[in-house]
């Protein structure tokens, strides 16, 4: 079990972004985000819920360091990897799950505990030796999700990871990263169109205000949010009400 | 079955041309393939073969490495692009000829010069197809790949050359046939040995079947090394694909 602990503590994040946005095509300015604030701490599950088009992946990316052109800072405390689970698997078509996942490990060729867990837990010891494009979409996220883990995370970014999968599926998803992150404790911010998977995995919603996106809410979702339906209702209620979709 | 009356068709075409225009110009298929026998008999034909085969399998090298090199430097970078884009332009308009006599001249008629020529008139057409490649690649992977901080060589390994591996193929594929052309022309024009000089002094000679037991023998054997090292070799590459029914 020596590869599955973690080298210090998860990273904690400080974003403060004043202003974010993107040239069109046309030439048209899309502002994206305005005076976007929020603190993660360490080995905090934080959900993020918002409007479609918003800007979730975008600051996930900015998150990342794949996008550096905006004005503001975000602060990364710890030397922790960055794991993210694309909205797209964003998986080499050419080499298999499991080469795809050995690909990420800081030392791929004395790392086959972890492979090995990861492969289980995730429960693709059966496709192994398969390629991405032999494996349905609910797979395809689990190689992304096994992936993201492989890494060894100090900081894990995962996109609507639950996006198109039925609900059995997403169920079991929900409950084998919940497994992953107790075992392993990680920073993790789940972006989500849905309030169950906010529920199931976070201990707090952030929700974001249609384009250009601030913090409209910083809900806290404990252990007594989830043993009381009526209340939890209540709360996605709010967020529908104030994303203004149902 | 097709490709045997298409072969047969060819000899009869062949045939009857011999027939028409006499010996001395067009020599029958028996004929050249005595002529063929003789050289290989002698160790002539196997001598010069090997030359031809050593200095095609240089050039190719030296150009693909280049190529995919300078195509990938091009396809990801717009300012390496821009200003190698002009010398691109002038070497792909450049006749091979002018190359070659250009090497042998700063070069003096040496192996090197000669290789770097052939290499030389490959190399703009590598670039280009690698280039296009490089800028078709896929920009989640990239992310991908900038996100788990895989290093240089495993991204290249894993991440870039698969992605170009059709686009390498294609370069190849194109570039041996280009290549054995040219390199006849550079041993006709400054080298010693090779199918191009025997060619040549064949010429001057005006012996028509030397010529043609030259020819259909270095094509054979271009057409062994395509069907029996570059096919398999795509196969391979493309396994991953899922397959067509
Ligand atoms: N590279 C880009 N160039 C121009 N505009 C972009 C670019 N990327 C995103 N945008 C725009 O920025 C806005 C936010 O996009 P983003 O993908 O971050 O939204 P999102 O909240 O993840 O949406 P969804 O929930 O549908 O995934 C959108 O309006 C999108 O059109
Ligand atoms: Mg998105």
């Amino acid at each position: 079990m020596k590869d599955v602990s973690h080298a210090g503590v998860p990273d904690s994040l400080d974003v403060a972004i004043q202003r974010k946005a993107f040239e069109s095509s046309s030439g048209a300015r899309i502002e994206v985000m305005a005076d976007l604030r929020f603190r993660i701490e360490s080995a905090q599950t934080v959900a993020i819920m918002g409007p479609s088009g918003c800007g979730k992946s975008t600051l996930l990316r900015m998150i990342a360091g794949l996008d550096a052109d905006y004005e503001g800072g975000i602060v990364r405390e710890g030397q922790g990897r960055t794991g993210f689970v694309f909205q797209e698997p964003t998986l080499l078509a050419w080499r298999t799950v499991e080469q795809n996942i050995r690909l990420v490990m800081q030392r791929p060729d004395d790392q086959d505990a972890l492979l090995e867990g990861i492969l289980e837990r995730m429960e693709l010891m059966a496709h192994r030796r398969h390629f991405p494009g032999e494996l349905s979409v609910g797979l395809a996220r689990r190689v992304a999700i096994g992936r993201a883990l492989a890494a060894l995370p100090g900081l894990l970014l995962l996109d609507e990871p639950f996006a198109s999968l039925d609900a059995p599926l997403i169920a079991r998803l929900q409950a084998q990263l919940k497994a992953e992150l107790a075992l392993r404790p990680t920073t993790t911010i789940l972006v989500t169109h849905r309030f169950e998977d906010a529920l199931s995995i976070a201990s707090r919603v952030l929700v974001f205000s249609a384009r250009p996106s601030h913090v409209l809410a910083d809900i806290a979702l404990g252990p007594d949010v989830q043993a009381d339906p009526a209340r939890a209702d209540a709360i996605r209620r709010e967020i529908e009400h104030v994303i203004g979709q149902p | 079955m097709l490709r045997i009356v298409s072969l047969l068709l060819f000899l009869g075409v062949w045939l009857a041309a011999s027939m028409m225009a006499g010996a001395r110009l067009v020599p029958a298929p028996q004929q050249v393939g005595l002529a063929f026998l003789e050289e290989l008999m002698s160790g002539a034909m196997l001598a010069n073969m090997g030359a031809t085969l050593l200095r095609v399998a240089a050039s190719f090298t030296l150009a693909m490495a280049l190529g995919v090199a300078i195509g990938i430097a091009m396809g990801r970078s717009r300012k390496v692009d821009r200003l190698f884009d002009p010398w691109l332009l002038i070497l792909l308009n450049m006749p091979a000829l002018v190359v070659i006599v250009l090497a042998f001249i700063w070069g003096g008629l040496t192996e090197t010069a000669g290789i770097l020529a052939v290499a030389i008139n490959k190399l703009p057409n590598t670039v280009v197809t690698i280039r296009e490649g490089a800028r078709a690649m896929d920009r989640g992977l990239k992310d991908m790949a900038d996100v788990f901080q895989i290093p240089r060589l495993a991204r290249l390994r894993h991440v870039v050359l698969p992605q170009l591996a059709p686009y390498i193929a294609a370069g190849s594929r194109s570039g041996l046939s280009l290549i054995w052309k040219i390199v006849l022309v550079v041993e006709l024009l400054g080298r010693p040995n090779g199918v191009g000089f025997e060619i040549g002094s064949a010429f001057q000679l005006f012996d028509v079947t030397r010529i043609l037991a030259y020819s259909f023998a270095f094509v054979l054997v271009m057409l062994t090394i395509e069907m029996s090292l570059v096919q398999p070799i795509e196969r391979r590459i493309a396994r991953w694909r899922p397959r067509q029914s």
